[in-house]
Formats: C-alpha cells, structure tokens, sequence
C-alpha cells in the first residue's frame, strides 16, 4: 500500500493536480489463467524439446523418422491402478528382511575366544604327538645294537649310497671280503643252486 | 539441476512421518508409467518389467530419505530402474549361460512368444532391430527417441559424457535402418 501512494505522490510531483486512475480499466484475465499457465509453459518446453529429437532423427535416419513412433507392447488392463498397492504391500515385508548389524565388539569377541580354543587345542595336540613320536623314536633306536645297525646297512646299501660318504665301514664287513678272487667259481654256483636263487631267474628257453 | 517444485512438494508430504506412505504413492503414481516403460523396452517382458519396477521403487523406499534434493528426483529414478533392468538382464545372462544360450535370444523369444506378435509389422521390426543393438546402445537410443530426454539429463543418468551419447545415439539409429532395411 505505501509503494502504491508512494508512486501516487511521485506523480503529483511530476504533474501536480493530476488524477491518475488506481486500477487499469478493462483489462482482465480468463478464469484460472495463472493457474494453467505454468502447465502451458511446459507443455511448450516439452514440444520444443520433441521437436529437436524429430529434427535430430531426420538428419541421421531419414527412414526411421518417416515411422509412426510406437511401440507394440501392451499391459494388462488396469495395471497401472494396481503397481502402487502392490509396491505399498511388499514394502513392510522388505523393510523385516533388513539386515541388522550386531554390535560392534559383540561378535568379535565370541570369533576371538572361538579362534583362540582351537588354537591351543591344536597346538597342544600337535606338541603331544610330536614329543611322543620324538621319544618314542629315540627309545626303539636305542635298543639296537651297532651290530644290528651295521648288519641292516650291510644288507640294504652299498657303498656308492651317499649315506657313506663320510662314514668308513670297517673292511671286516665290507662285501669285497666276500666276493674277492679267493672264492672259487664252483663254491658261488653251488651256493647259488643250495639257495635256489637260480629258479626266481626267468627260463628264456 | 535442481529438483523441481512438484517433486519438492511430493517430497515434504513424504518426510512427514504420518503423511509419509501417502507421500510415496503419489511419487509412484506419478512415475510409475514411465519408469514401466523404461524397464519394459529393455526387458521385454510384462512380468518381469513388473517385477523389476517392484524392486525399483522398494529400493526408492529404502534410499529416499537420503535422497539429495540438489538432483533431479526423476534422474534418479531413471538411474535406479536402469541399473535394475541391467542387473536383472546380468542375473537372466547367467542363467542362459549354463544351457548355451544368448540373454539377446532370449530376449528376441520373449518379443517372439508375444501375443500380438506379427513379424511383417514394422514396430515388430523396429523392436527387433532394437533388441539387436549391443545394451549400452540400446538404452540410448530407447531414452532418446521414445523418453526424448535430453542428452545434458541422460548424460547423469548413464554417467556418460554427452558427446559420446549423441555419437552412440547415431550408430543406434544407423544401425536400426539397416536393419530394418535389410530384413
């Protein structure tokens, strides 16, 4: 009101005594223009914009843009009025399935003594079976005899086995003792049939 | 681009505790038909484009309250319902994978098993000459001329320069005329 009156004097001042209507006569706007004027505003938008693409579509593909723009796909009738029931229905079922977090420490702490057991169970475990088998060992090899010892090397190695590379046997057991020139060919082949080794020996006749 | 007026009023009904469910039918209400549309050129089907749009808007639900409004809503909700379609089409390609078929075969039987199905008509054409671009392409060219969205919008929703959407865009219909042409 007072920038109205203000604008009043201001004109009194420019032309003094003169009357200046308050409202400008005869002009009017139809019912509820302003209220569709921001829709019209819009679809104007929106037609300029189908526009460019109809214009942008004719330079790249002439052929595409001579077809009628729809597609043949239909829905079953009176979908639309059921998707937001359906949607408003699944949603309480969607927010039970949520995931709840546990509390932090809460679940660590049950991993870290469940961790911890069975470490020490296996690590007990694991220290037990190996003293034992250690002792064990050391007690059975305890009672053979160095004789027994050099009788099983005697039997089951030779003297290339690198076993014996730092050890010297003693030439009292050493094979060449037994095969050396002194045994006559006749006592081996007479050992040899005694022993029926002889037999095992595949016959190419 | 700044959420619009009518979005900003859905929204305050929304974030009213006691206005909230009826806030977010009108969300769906208001978007429900173009998001359908979106997802149902990609997946073909009606039951699945059901399906998927379900999913789209129970994770609207989930995600709304932290929605930004310094976004367009509907991006958004482009952005949401076209990676849904695209895991739905990932989850359908693993599937086929395992009895040596094609997630693309699958999808031209689907247009094939159709009802109104007629292989001379030429929007059947045209829905095949779609459904043979590689999937990038095909959600181009499917925003593009029948959503007409602006390439600077399209440009967020696909996280996609807008150069290499209109040169995108150009192959699609390039390779949609010659298709059409020759079959």
């Amino acid at each position: 009101m007072k920038k109205r009156k203000d604008i009043a004097e201001e004109l009194q001042q420019i032309i003094p005594g003169s009357t200046w209507p308050a409202e400008t006569p005869g002009y009017g706007v139809p019912d509820g223009y302003f209220e569709q004027l921001p829709g019209q505003i819009m679809q104007q938008i929106h037609a300029q914009q189908s526009a460019a693409v109809a214009e942008e579509l004719d330079e790249m593909g002439p052929f595409l843009s001579q077809m009628p723009k729809q597609h043949p796909y239909a829905v079953p009738e009176g979908y639309f009025d059921t998707v937001p029931g359906q949607i408003m229905a699944a949603i309480p079922a969607a927010n039970t399935a949520k995931v709840i977090p546990m509390p932090a420490g809460k679940g660590y702490w049950k991993w870290a003594v469940a961790a911890s057991v069975t470490a020490l169970i296996a690590i007990s475990t694991l220290f037990f079976v190996t003293s034992n088998s250690t002792s064990s060992m050391e007690a059975q090899l305890a009672a053979i005899s160095d004789q027994e010892m050099m009788d099983y090397l005697h039997t089951y190695t030779d003297d290339s086995d690198p076993i014996f590379a730092n050890v010297s046997l003693p030439t009292s057991i050493r094979q060449e003792q037994y095969l050396t020139d002194d045994v006559p060919t006749s006592a081996i082949e007479q050992y040899l049939e005694n022993s029926d080794l002889l037999s095992e020996v595949p016959s190419n006749e | 681009m700044a959420i619009s007026q009518d979005d900003k009023d859905l929204l305050a009904i929304y974030q009213q505790t006691d206005t909230r469910e009826r806030g977010f039918t009108l969300i769906i209400q208001k978007y429900q038909e173009r998001l359908y549309w979106h997802i149902r050129r990609l997946v073909v089907d009606h039951e699945d484009a059901n399906d998927v749009l379900q999913n789209v808007f129970i994770k609207v639900w989930k995600n709304l309250q932290g929605f930004r409004e310094d976004a367009q809503l509907y991006t958004w909700l482009y952005k949401i319902a076209t990676n849904e379609s695209l895991s739905f089409l990932e989850q359908q390609k693993r599937k086929q994978t395992v009895s040596l078929s094609d997630v693309d075969t699958g999808l031209e039987n689907k247009l094939k098993a159709d009802a109104q199905f007629d292989a001379n008509k030429l929007e059947w054409k045209l829905q095949r000459a779609i459904l043979a671009l590689p999937e990038k392409q095909r959600i181009v060219f499917n925003l593009r001329y029948y959503d007409e969205m602006p390439y600077e919008e399209m440009s967020r929703v696909l996280d996609t320069s807008e150069g290499a959407l209109k040169a995108s865009y150009h192959h699609a219909v390039k390779k949609i005329e010659e298709f059409i042409k020759n079959g």
